[in-house]
Parts: structure tokens; C-alpha cells; sequence
């Protein structure tokens, strides 16, 4: 077992490798879909993904797409709701769309993870939850060990509830947090007062829960360095066995719900940078490991063993320890990867519900199929942002290439991030450095091939710090 | 030749058997010089089948004998029931069709399970031949005794073997194969599905996957996608070879 490196937080390099980079959740990212790809395509992929010596087992998403009121932030694709009903229908499509799928899938591939998110998969009643359960142990086999999880908002779930949730089978749980300053919870739209936090936590504990993780976002409206080391403090405090910290993007030309939130009132750059870096300290200092990215994890918690062995993956929900899975996506937007397959789903509810129900087929509206090199780069682009490092020969083992000279470009733009100090050469590949840790998505993007220079790409992806 | 054939992926498409790079392998390596000759003259090179076309089917006049170029090939029976018996997976040099030989009708299918090419000889051509030349004659009888053993042999995996030995005998026939044509013997890819897998062992497709994944957790293979490496080659022989000491004591598995 080797120690995890430490990030450093080099302020001088943030102006050259903090720009914009896509988060690689998916190589090709969902940018490159096409159209072209539609349902057909889908259920394709599922029948060559049974006929493998060793078919994948399975990954199941579920997106719920409503929220009973809009937290200004958000760039999740949601229905905004109070509606009594939407929930049964929801439900509804669902089973159908559950129907059209999962028998496509060989009886012996088990369900190794599940996750709910949204939207807010909690705007479901325990008994539409359950339901919903009972909808995918019907058609799918569950392993008995699977990670089962789902994103609670601490607004919508009890004590009892969240006990509720665990018997279910749910045995990770990740609360949304943000910020727990009365001020930014106003400018954002998403009050919800500590000791309500504190109990969601300690009732999940409690019951058993192997796993709690909080989501907290810095640059939003009205955050201080002094009110976010609050936050942090507290959140330390309740001790959360992962923690996510994410940069919150103001992308109102994409995102219609941020025009809510008044410019004039988000931290300046430099305010965002100290927060970052006093939140980055606080966290090392109290004992979390850095995954990569703006995952921290507890020494405990299976996500530093993946990260230490190399078993961590990239996948649509962030990082995953559990890599080589098919993920089975349902609901609008949901994303699908079988093999090298992308499907997405259309995005809005009611293109969702009239291609399920009336049309009678999936809603897949685009994806892609990944091309060899598209494989090659995946591969490498997960590697750096899951290991921080990358050995050329464990490329040429599974690609018939060699790599000094098909990627004889980008390791020649790597020279400069290397003298920059990001990464390290050593035998037969290079590794990410301390200082290069905070910036593993400006490393990665070396080896995109949709990202050339003439391409129009600003505006489209959040920035890297 | 045909216009197609000369769009090959693999480069400049040859114009005699000598260039080919599979001539050590094929047949028309141990015929005479005259013979070739002849066959060189009627034979129709690379010609393109695509994935999961048919080069022929069961009760089908033989037109051609066929020898896959590049790709892979299976070949099936269809039982009483209609369902599908497979009978082996052909690799490159290796030649298909002489199950026509004594009927002229094929007695079974074969089905290519990738993006494929095949030289074809017109079967009357090579009946023709075949009556003429005691040296094509000779490499013939050799063919068919090896595939006669090897039917011989896979008997015999499906009657006798556990699924361990099955599975093993299999990836060691095909790590044997492939080494002749001078591909590496430990790394390679399993171009056919699960299901044929299974079935040409005789096993369920759940069977097939749980021993691949055992011999993977064990390290004595690596399974990626379709591709197979052989990590622990001593390991994965022994298991092969208990055919011949256990084996014929074992239980049916």
C-alpha cells in the first residue's frame, strides 16, 4: 500500500492550468454525442455486451427529476413541483421503461451498485420509494453485498426515515449540504438549519450506514472565508466518511435557474481561491485523504483503499470504487454506458414519458459508440485522474500500440506542465506531483482529441479551481 | 479477381499464395509447385464476408472449399429441435468445407463471427484436382485426421470433463492455434459470443463466465472485453492436461 500524495495548492499555476476543462465523467465527454445514436443503438449494445467471455455486472442510476423548490445553484436538469401525483406517475413511466431494458440484460449479471439522484430522489414518499425498489429487484439480480445509495436532502427525510431508507437495503447515503451560513442559504434558496443537518447524520449513522457523504460548494452568493471555515468546521465536526467540495459554476446562459442568483454578490475570484485553499488545509489538517479532484475521503472509507489500490474509477456520478461495471441509467437525462457505448436519454419529462409510453421504446436520444482510440484515451485520461499516474506499458499491454510514438505529441505538450512541476517523469511513464494533484483535469486534457485549439469549446465546461 | 478483394486492410492484397503471410500454414504450402500453380488460377483471394453472414448452410450444394484469410469462422449443426449444435471455430489458414467432400452438399453451417475475408476454390476445380494429384490428396487426409481427433477430442470434453478442464482445454487449443500463426500465444482475443462458447463445450453461458472469472481471480488469465492474456501459462497446461491423467475418471461437470 503506498501513501496517498497530499496536495500542495500552488497559486501561481492557477492562471495557467485553472481554466476551463471538461470533468471527464465520460471519455468522449457528452458533448460529443450525437444524435445519430437512438434507441436501436441502446438495446445493441446491451446484446453485445451479454455476448463477452465475461459480461459486466451492472451499475443501476436512477434520476429522479423533481425538486419541490429550486436551489438557485443548480445546473441539474429538474421539473420544479409540489404536484401530489408527479411522483406515482413518475413511477409509472419508470416501471415501463424498467420493462423495455432489463430483460435485455443475461440473468447472471448482478447489480453490484445502485444510485439514486436528481433532482431529489427524497421528493419520493418512503412508500414510492419502496415501490421503486421493489421495481428493480423485480428485474434485476441483486448482489448481496451491492453498494446501494441515494442523495438526500436532510429538508424532505426524518429520523425515522432515514432508518426507513436503510431497510430498504440503502447502505450509502450523501446529503447536500452546501453551505451552512443562514445568509448563503437565503441567496441561494436552500435554508436548512444545522441541527437538522446534525440529525439526518447522526440518525444515519445510527441505523448503520457504511458509508455518509456531504456535497458543500464554495463561490456561491454571499460566502466569506470566515463563514465557509464555519461551515467547514461544523461539517469536520459531524465527521461525514467522504466529503465533496465543488466550485460552483455561474453559467446563467446554461442554466436558466442561476439568472436567480445576483452577481454583485459572489465572492470575488481571489475570495473563491482562499476558500478553496483554507478548506483544502482544514481538511488534510483533520484527517481526510484527497481523492482527486474535490473528492476527500476518511482513511476508513472504501474509497481511500480504491484510491491507494488502484481500483478507483470515473464514472457519471463522480468518482466510483467499483470500476468494470455496465451502468444502467433510467429516468430523463439519465446517461447509459454499456462497453463502449454512450446513451443518453432526453433530457425533458414529457419527451421522456411520450418516447416510453406512447412510442414504446427507450428514450434514448443520443450517445456514441467509442472508437479504438477513443478506448486508448478513456483509459489513459482515467488513469490520471484516478491513480496520478500513468505507465505507458500498461497502455501497449491491451492496445496494440506503442505509445512513445502514437502519443509522441502530447507527451511533448507534457514537458511543459512538467517543468511546471505537475507531473513527474519516472521509468516507463510519469506521475502526477503534489503541486499537479489539484490540477489532474488540465493533465488529462492533454490526451483529449476533441479538445484542439480550433475548436470552439469556452463557456461550455466549469473551471478546474 | 474480383474488385473487391483488392480493398484489403492489411495492405497490398497478394497475387500468388507465396506472398501470402499465412502460405506456411496453408494448405497450398505442401501441394507441388504445378498444383499451386493451378490453384493460383481459379482461386478467388480475400474475398469479404461480413460479420454473421454465412459462407454456406447445412444441405447446401458445395460451391467452394474455403480457407479463412483474416477474421474468424464457426461452424454449427442444427439439431432435430432446430437448435443450434456448434462444431468448431475456424482461424485463419484454416480450412473450411471439405465436409462436402463425399456428398457435395454441406453437411452443416459456417458463419463468420467477425468482419472476415476467405480465399475460395471452386469445389468442382478442387474435386477435379483432387482426383489428379496424390500430393493434394495426401495433405487432405491429413486435414480431415486432424479434424477427425479434434471432433475426437471435444467428444470428449463434453462427455467426461469438469467445466475447469473444458474451459482450459479450450483457451489452450486457441493459445495453441494462434501461436502457429505466429500471433502471440498469451494474448489474444475470443472473437466468438459467450453462448458459442458454451455451447461447443457443452456448458451453460453462466458456467462459461463464472470459470473464466475464477481463473481470472486466481491470475491465471486476464479477461478484458474479448481480449484473453494468459498469465499463468504452466497453471492453465496443467489444467488442460488432466485430461489425459484424471480426466476419463472424472465426474461429467
Amino acid at each position: 500500500m503506498s501513501e496517498l500524495i497530499r496536495p500542495t495548492f500552488d497559486v501561481d499555476l492557477i492562471d495557467r492550468y485553472g481554466g476551463e476543462g471538461p470533468r471527464y465523467t465520460s471519455y468522449p465527454t457528452a458533448v460529443q454525442f450525437s444524435e445519430r445514436f437512438g434507441p436501436e443503438s441502446l438495446l445493441t449494445a446491451i446484446d453485445e455486451s451479454n455476448r463477452l467471455p465475461i459480461p459486466a455486472d451492472l451499475s443501476l442510476y436512477v434520476h429522479v427529476p423533481f425538486c419541490s423548490s429550486p436551489c438557485f445553484y443548480c445546473g441539474c436538469n429538474r421539473v420544479i413541483t409540489r404536484s401530489e401525483t408527479a411522483g406515482d406517475e413518475f413511477l409509472d413511466t419508470l416501471a415501463r421503461e424498467i420493462a423495455l431494458i432489463a430483460p435485455g440484460f443475461d440473468s447472471d449479471r448482478k447489480v453490484r451498485q445502485l444510485h439514486l439522484g436528481g433532482g431529489t430522489p427524497t421528493f419520493l414518499s418512503l412508500e414510492q420509494l419502496s415501490r421503486l425498489m421493489g421495481m428493480l429487484r423485480e428485474n434485476f439480480t441483486f448482489a448481496a453485498d451491492g453498494e446501494l445509495g441515494l442523495e438526500v436532502d436532510p429538508r424532505t427525510v426524518d429520523p425515522a426515515g432515514i432508518k426507513y431508507l436503510y431497510e430498504l437495503g440503502f447502505n450509502r447515503i450523501s446529503i447536500g449540504v452546501q453551505d451552512l451560513d443562514p445568509a448563503v442559504q437565503t441567496a441561494v434558496n436552500r435554508v436548512q438549519d444545522t441541527a437538522m443537518v446534525s440529525a439526518t447524520i447522526g440518525a444515519a449513522r445510527a441505523v448503520g450506514f457504511e458509508s455518509i457523504s456531504v456535497d458543500l460548494i464554495y463561490g456561491l452568493p454571499l460566502q466569506t472565508t470566515a463563514g465557509f471555515a464555519q461551515t467547514v468546521d461544523t461539517v469536520i465536526s459531524l465527521k461525514p466518511d467522504r466529503l465533496s467540495l465543488f466550485n460552483y459554476a455561474h453559467l446563467p446562459h446554461l442554466f436558466k435557474g442561476q439568472t436567480r442568483i445576483k452577481t454583485e454578490q459572489l465572492p470575488t475570484p481571489a475570495v473563491k481561491l482562499a476558500i478553496f485553499r483554507n478548506t483544502l488545509n482544514r481538511l488534510l489538517e483533520a484527517g481526510y485523504e484527497f481523492i482527486g479532484m474535490d473528492h476527500f475521503a476518511l482513511p476508513g472509507d472504501s474509497m481511500v483503499k480504491a484510491r491507494t489500490n488502484g481500483t478507483l474509477v470515473r464514472n457519471f456520478q463522480g468518482y466510483s470504487t467499483h470500476g468494470g461495471l455496465d451502468l444502467v441509467s433510467f429516468g430523463p437525462s439519465a446517461i447509459s454506458q454499456i462497453g463502449d457505448s454512450f446513451a443518453q436519454n432526453q433530457r425533458k419529462l414529457p419527451d421522456w414519458r411520450i418516447a416510453i409510453e406512447h412510442e414504446g421504446h427507450p428514450a434514448t436520444c443520443r450517445g456514441l459508440t467509442r472508437t479504438t482510440d477513443d478506448r486508448v484515451r478513456a483509459d489513459i485520461i482515467e488513469r490520471i485522474m484516478c491513480t496520478g499516474q500513468l505507465i505507458y506499458a500498461d497502455m501497449e499491454r491491451f492496445f496494440q500500440l506503442s505509445f512513445r510514438s502514437y502519443f509522441s505529441d502530447e507527451l511533448q505538450r507534457l514537458e511543459a506542465l512538467a517543468d511546471d512541476g505537475l507531473i513527474e517523469w519516472c521509468t516507463g511513464g510519469f506521475k502526477v506531483t503534489a503541486a499537479g494533484m489539484m490540477y489532474l483535469r488540465a493533465i488529462a486534457k492533454i490526451f483529449d482529441a476533441y479538445l484542439m485549439p480550433h475548436r470552439q469549446q469556452q463557456g461550455r465546461f466549469s473551471r478546474i479551481v | 479477381m474480383s474488385d473487391k478483394a483488392t480493398i484489403s486492410e492489411i495492405g497490398q492484397s497478394e497475387t500468388s499464395c507465396e506472398d501470402c503471410s499465412l502460405f506456411n500454414l496453408c494448405f497450398a504450402h505442401d501441394i507441388s509447385a504445378d498444383e499451386r500453380e493451378e490453384i493460383n488460377k481459379i482461386l478467388k483471394r480475400q474475398q469479404p464476408v461480413e460479420r454473421s453472414d454465412h459462407l454456406f448452410h447445412g444441405g447446401q450444394a458445395a460451391k467452394t472449399v474455403s480457407v479463412v484469410r483474416s477474421g474468424s469462422v464457426k461452424s454449427y449443426q442444427l439439431s432435430h429441435e432446430g437448435d443450434e449444435i456448434v462444431s468448431g471455430f475456424y482461424l485463419p489458414g484454416e480450412i473450411l468445407g471439405l465436409d462436402a467432400l463425399s456428398s457435395e452438399k454441406h453437411s452443416g453451417f459456417a458463419m463468420a463471427l467477425e468482419d472476415s475475408r476467405t480465399c475460395e476454390i471452386p469445389f468442382k476445380d478442387f474435386v477435379t484436382m483432387l482426383q489428379s494429384s496424390p500430393k493434394l490428396n495426401q495433405v487432405m487426409l491429413r486435414l480431415l485426421s486432424e479434424e477427425m481427433a479434434e471432433t475426437r477430442e471435444l467428444l470428449l470434453v463434453v462427455g467426461r470433463l469438469d467445466a475447469r478442464t473444458r474451459v482450459a482445454l479450450f483457451l489452450m487449443s486457441m493459445s495453441r492455434r494462434l501461436a502457429r500463426r505466429n500471433q502471440d500465444p498469451d494474448q489474444f482475443r475470443l472473437t466468438m459470443d459467450r453462448r458459442d462458447i458454451a455451447n461447443y463445450l457443452g456448458l451453460t453461458i453462466e458456467t462459461v463466465s463464472r470459470t473464466l472469472s475464477a481463473l481470472q481471480r486466481e491470475e491465471v488469465i486476464e479477461v478484458r472485453g474479448k481480449l484473453v492474456r494468459v498469465l499463468d501459462r504452466p497453471a492453465l497446461e496443467e489444467m488442460a492436461m488432466r485430461v489425459d491423467e484424471t480426466g476419463r475418471r472424472q465426474a461429467t461437470g
